[in-house]
């Protein structure tokens, strides 16, 4: 038994339970990918939350390579009753980095299996282990001119398909909704049990990553945003590259322009005449992914007034909202769907189009059109030197596809970051049917008092926009007890009668997205 | 001006880790004016931006010497993130000392993170014509570190406000401020903590960079880092 004393504790575990379930790890899996010192933890602390640091400390992070390791973990996590938060790549940035979500619980580290396990290019998919790395997998792709394309979030080269699609992301290709594009999964349960989804469960089956649904209740989407389980290889799709690609940006000069562009881009969209996840970016969220910064156009605190956004758009030729999309297919169809495409604009009478050879190589255009065609880059994290100082939490509510309704919602996000003296700095991801509306709550960490604003400021946004019955898809660990509130007492039942059959100790991931046995009905 | 300054000291004791005194270094470094062996002086590369990074590689130089290399992030970080990944999964991998912009430190301290290194010191810096904040995130690698800062800062007339988190501690275990007096040298931050994290485990005596009065100081936002890899 282990004499160290440990600084941190899993919520309700002794020093001595601890101590063992220490030395149980570093039997199962070697001394060194078992993690206790400060120095080594402190890179898993760093948050851009409103919250102290301490309130997300991991107690030990741990390293496994296999499903059997994993097995041997969770048989520990069960005797002794610790908590692990998985990560994957840990790339979460905006949505909780990767803290734990309760400070004590144990970080497991998927990072060491990173196997690329198949890409099947005449069948247009991956299997891979967590670990993976956009970057990585773009890499194999391209070194073996496999003709394929992948789907990515912004910080792509970086983040992973698994974790992303598992927190449900999105990227911006035609495969831009990455859950649907999943196809076939292996969980390893709380009881240690292997779980494959779909054709995954039939011994000599060739079908795992082709056919989704398999037989009787498809489970997969119950392991994402959730924690029912520890996914340890995944399988998706992946779009073949095509012959012609044609990234496209629509400059808009006003805010109320919004209504317009949405009502325009639905019928495209829905039709598919514009295939992929098209972004509406708005000025500031432009100009922080150009790598401008607040101070080189205003010094005093607050928000960013209107006259010098005005002056941004004069200086810079960006608009008050700027639209990215792309069309892919052959010459025949990508000049077939252009002409549809320009001509609704053209007829709109507003908006101002460039092209990739009119754009060049200006940022953003270039980035944009890199995410686009599955080319990975980090040119977005530019964003967090627009105020400067660490602090970010998206606030993610999802829009009907309509213009209205999009006004409604930037008005709305807008009036409530400016009470507060922060920026609004949105994007919209439009689906046919639906938009993320992304907007990055960027403060500086370093001043308390705008630390505690911004704490303030994303509860409000919270509760002002629940009023008019709107919720966010996925949201920072700081808040995803409250936003688990927005959905209602009765799918968060379930989802703990789920969670008590399947992990009777509680030991994964208690309190992600608001599921955590110990709190839920207890008080 | 010098009238209205003041300091304000709290929470030293917090945790019984307080150091005995304002003016002392890093534990290493008291060890590094008792003349002990220059066993662990191994080269450090410094890895800075643009702004306020020369100030942060003079402070580091000031520090080191010779055994300092300095690496421009430059604006192709994909590039920079691969150079680290290499040299880290290699087997001459360096203790990094760092000062850089927040665009460019998110990514390249995850990547830092999924390499197996430890990070013994972690800066946010906020910086205005004023004064400059600073939040740290530290580990007792750097014990004294913090307040080695205040007392360089306040040295130089800074207006400035520290808090120090250690990981797993529940409260910070070091806060300081002062206001800024008439002669303040706002600059003098940058190269004071490029000479701290410089310093950490040197065991030659360096003294401490001076301050370069009327230093102009660069406003805005920056991330300072020790990053050590496992097993240095």
């Amino acid at each position: 038994m282990s004499d160290q004393e440990y600084a941190v504790l899993p919520r309700g575990v002794s020093q001595e339970q601890f101590g063992q379930a220490i030395e149980k790890f570093r039997a199962l899996l070697g001394g060194d990918n078992v993690l206790v010192q400060p120095a080594q933890l402190l890179p898993y602390n760093k948050i851009m939350m409103p919250v102290d640091n301490a309130a997300h400390a991991p107690s030990a992070a741990l390293t496994a390579t296999t499903v059997e390791q994993i097995q041997g973990i969770l048989k520990i996590c069960n005797e002794h009753k610790i908590p692990i938060w998985t990560i994957s790549t840990g790339r979460n940035f905006g949505y909780g980095s990767a803290a734990p979500v309760q400070r004590g619980q144990v970080i497991l580290d998927l990072k060491k299996m990173n196997k690329i396990l198949k890409v099947d290019p005449d069948m247009c998919y991956a299997l891979v282990e967590p670990g993976v790395t956009f970057q990585q997998l773009y890499d194999y792709i391209e070194d073996n001119k496999l003709g394929l394309m992948l789907s990515f979030s912004a910080p792509s080269a970086i983040a992973g398909p698994l974790g992303n699609t598992m927190d449900r992301g999105v990227g911006y290709t035609p495969y831009g909704e990455h859950f649907m594009m999943q196809c076939g999964m292996e969980v390893v349960l709380a009881n240690g049990d292997v779980y494959r989804t779909g054709m995954g469960g039939v011994p000599g089956n060739n079908t795992w990553q082709i056919f989704k649904w398999g037989y009787g209740p498809t489970l997969d989407g119950m392991f994402t945003q959730s924690n029912y389980g520890i996914t340890t290889k995944m399988g998706f799709w992946l779009m073949p590259k095509p012959p012609v690609y044609k990234p496209f940006e629509v400059i808009f000069e006003n805010e109320e322009d919004i209504v317009e562009i949405v009502d325009i881009l639905r019928p495209l969209r829905i039709s598919g005449t514009i295939p992929n996840s098209v972004v509406i970016a708005n000025v500031l969220w432009e100009a922080g992914s150009a790598h401008l910064k607040r101070a080189d156009y205003i010094s005093e605190p607050g928000h960013t007034p209107d006259h010098v956004l005005k002056k941004m758009q004069q200086d810079t030729g960006m608009g008050a909202w700027n639209l990215y999309a792309a069309l892919y297919g052959t010459r025949e169809q990508v000049d077939a769907d252009w002409k549809l495409v320009s001509e609704a604009f053209r007829k709109l009478g507003k908006g101002r189009i460039v092209t990739q050879e009119d754009a060049g190589d200006t940022q953003p255009f270039k980035y944009r059109a890199e995410l686009m065609s599955g080319v990975p880059n980090l040119q977005e994290f530019g964003l967090y030197n627009w105020r400067g100082g660490g602090g970010s939490m998206w606030f993610a509510p999802v829009s009907e596809a309509r213009g209205n309704e999009c006004r409604k919602q930037a008005a709305l996000a807008k009036r409530i970051l400016h009470k507060y003296g922060l920026d609004y700095v949105a994007e919209f991801i439009v689906a046919p049917r639906d938009m993320h509306h992304v907007i990055d709550v960027l403060y500086n960490r370093t001043d308390p008092e705008e630390t505690k604003r911004a704490d303030a400021c994303f509860g409000e946004l919270l509760d002002e926009f629940e009023k008019e019955g709107y919720a966010v898809y996925r949201v920072n660990t700081r808040f995803q007890e409250r936003v688990a509130k927005s959905y209602g007492p009765v799918k968060r039942d379930l989802e703990h009668t789920i969670k008590r059959a399947v992990d009777p100790n509680n030991i994964l991931a208690p309190g992600r997205c608001g599921i955590d046995l110990e709190t839920w009905r207890t008080s | 001006m010098s009238l209205d300054r003041r300091t304000v000291l709290k929470g030293m004791a917090i945790g019984g880790i307080a150091a005995p005194m304002l003016g002392a270094a890093l534990p290493a470094l008291a060890n590094g004016m008792t003349g002990a062996a220059s066993a662990t002086d191994v080269p450090v590369l410094a890895v800075v931006g643009t702004s306020s990074g020369a100030a942060f590689a003079q402070g580091a130089h000031a520090g080191l010497g010779s055994l300092l290399q300095v690496r421009q992030a430059g604006s192709d970080l994909v590039r920079l993130l691969r150079e680290l990944e290499k040299m880290w999964h290699g087997d001459r991998p360096m203790r990094i000392v760092g000062l850089l912009d927040d665009a460019s430190s998110a990514p390249l301290l995850d990547v830092a993170r999924s390499a197996g290194t430890r990070i013994a010191w972690l800066g946010q810096h906020s910086v205005q014509a004023g004064g400059s904040r600073h939040r740290l995130l530290t580990t007792d690698r750097v014990e004294g570190g913090a307040r080695e800062l205040a007392r360089q800062l306040r040295d130089c007339g800074a207006g400035f406000s520290i808090t120090e988190d250690r990981q797993h501690s529940l409260t910070p275990v070091f806060q300081a401020e002062a206001l800024a007096c008439g002669s303040a040298d706002h600059g003098q931050w940058a190269a004071a903590v490029g000479w701290l994290l410089a310093r950490t485990d040197a065991r030659v005596p360096a003294p401490a960079p001076l301050p370069h009065s009327g230093r102009t100081p660069h406003p805005g936002s920056f991330v300072s880092f020790l990053i050590e890899p496992e097993g240095v």
